[in-house]
């Protein structure tokens, strides 16, 4: 019996090696599932011709990123990035590509300077990931992320970095704390937008009433000097100047 | 449902996002698609700061902000796109030429 006892750890560790290859679960395969229809949908919102097509590919796009929302235990925010940039902004997208009557041969043209320009930021852009990528190295030893060193430097930092689910997991229940909503949910983001940002969140009020009149104001039709006055008010008076700036 | 996936890889998917919409601005001419692009550049932003939210957040209601961040990210773009939207269709009906090449007359 004793040696059997001595046995389970080491079953139990051959059992968990066996099982690291298997490892690559569904939330793996649903974020390079996204992560690939974001890419190739983003990368078609820049070649398209036509802005509807543009636009239709901005959506999956969209989508795609709330899927990634999603994944990160964001729900909140995955429901508010379809609801508000896949549904509102892209409406107001197509309205206006409609509302404009654009010739197709106009839509196309591209500056040809421009690739020459992204080359250049690519590089460094290459520059950087690459310096980030070799700097443990450098730094600590070879194997910095593999070594116990490197992963305690990356866990002090990003404390849930290896988890399966951000603290409190499914249930939000954490040792030693009251029971409470799960990370990313509507209930956790309304309490701490409600309580500690609420000054943001009536700046942000503030702010969509200004674009809303903004949008109002400048997208008014001035009235010609030939037409006629729009009220008693006796307004016509300074429309004329407004109509040539 | 292990997330082997880690930082590194939602950083990376949020820069090529991000070049994605950079290279939208400077290739296209239409200024609808390059304000399409610098959507795609916000929504890359919104990427980075809730991953880092997911990955530092210490406990259930402690390190939210990414999230309160990436909101106040969608209600300044939502306005920015009604704005902007509107700016286009004035010039349009000015100018009869949403090109921005062609839009100068700020250059001075």
């Amino acid at each position: 019996m004793i040696s059997l006892n001595l046995l389970i750890p080491a079953v139990e560790a051959a059992v968990e090696a066996a099982k690291e290859p298997l490892n690559f679960g569904w939330a793996d395969f649903f974020f390079y599932f996204f992560a690939l229809i974001a890419i190739v949908a983003a990368f078609e919102v820049i070649t398209q011709p036509g802005p509807i097509n543009s636009a239709i590919f901005l959506v999956i796009a969209f989508i795609a990123v709330a899927g990634e929302y999603a994944l990160l235990s964001a729900h909140f925010l995955a429901v508010i990035q379809v609801l508000v940039y896949a549904g509102a902004i892209m409406v107001l997208f197509i309205f206006v590509v409609m509302l404009l009557d654009l010739r197709p041969e106009e839509l196309a043209e591209k500056r040809h300077w421009a690739m020459w320009a992204a080359g250049f930021v690519l590089f460094f852009l290459v520059l950087a990931a690459g310096w980030i990528a070799l700097r443990p190295v450098m730094w600590v030893d070879v194997i910095a992320y593999k070594s116990d060193k490197g992963t305690e430097r990356i866990r002090a930092k990003f404390p849930n970095v290896d988890r399966p689910y951000p603290p409190g997991g499914r249930s939000g229940q954490v040792n030693g704390h009251p029971p409470t909503a799960p990370f990313g949910t509507t209930e956790r983001v309304s309490e701490i937008l409600f309580s500690r940002y609420l000054f943001p969140f009536e700046a942000a009020s503030l702010l969509l009433l200004v674009g809303i009149i903004g949008v109002v104001v400048i997208s008014r039709r001035r009235k010609r000097r030939s037409d006629t006055p729009v009220g008693p008010g006796g307004r016509s008076g300074h429309e004329g100047g407004e109509a040539d700036s | 449902m292990m997330l082997n996936v880690g930082l590194y890889h939602f950083l990376g998917l949020a820069g090529i996002l991000f070049l994605m919409g950079m290279l939208g601005v400077l290739w296209r001419r239409n200024a609808i698609i390059v304000f399409m692009s610098i959507e795609l550049m916000l929504n890359a932003g919104n990427l980075v700061f809730v991953t880092f939210s997911r990955f530092m957040a210490t406990r259930p209601d402690v390190g939210m902000q990414g999230h309160l961040f990436a909101f106040m990210v969608i209600v300044v773009a939502a306005c920015e796109v009604a704005v902007g939207l509107a700016i286009i269709v004035v010039i349009f009906r000015n100018k009869k030429t949403i090109d921005v090449d062609d839009i100068n007359i700020l250059k001075g």
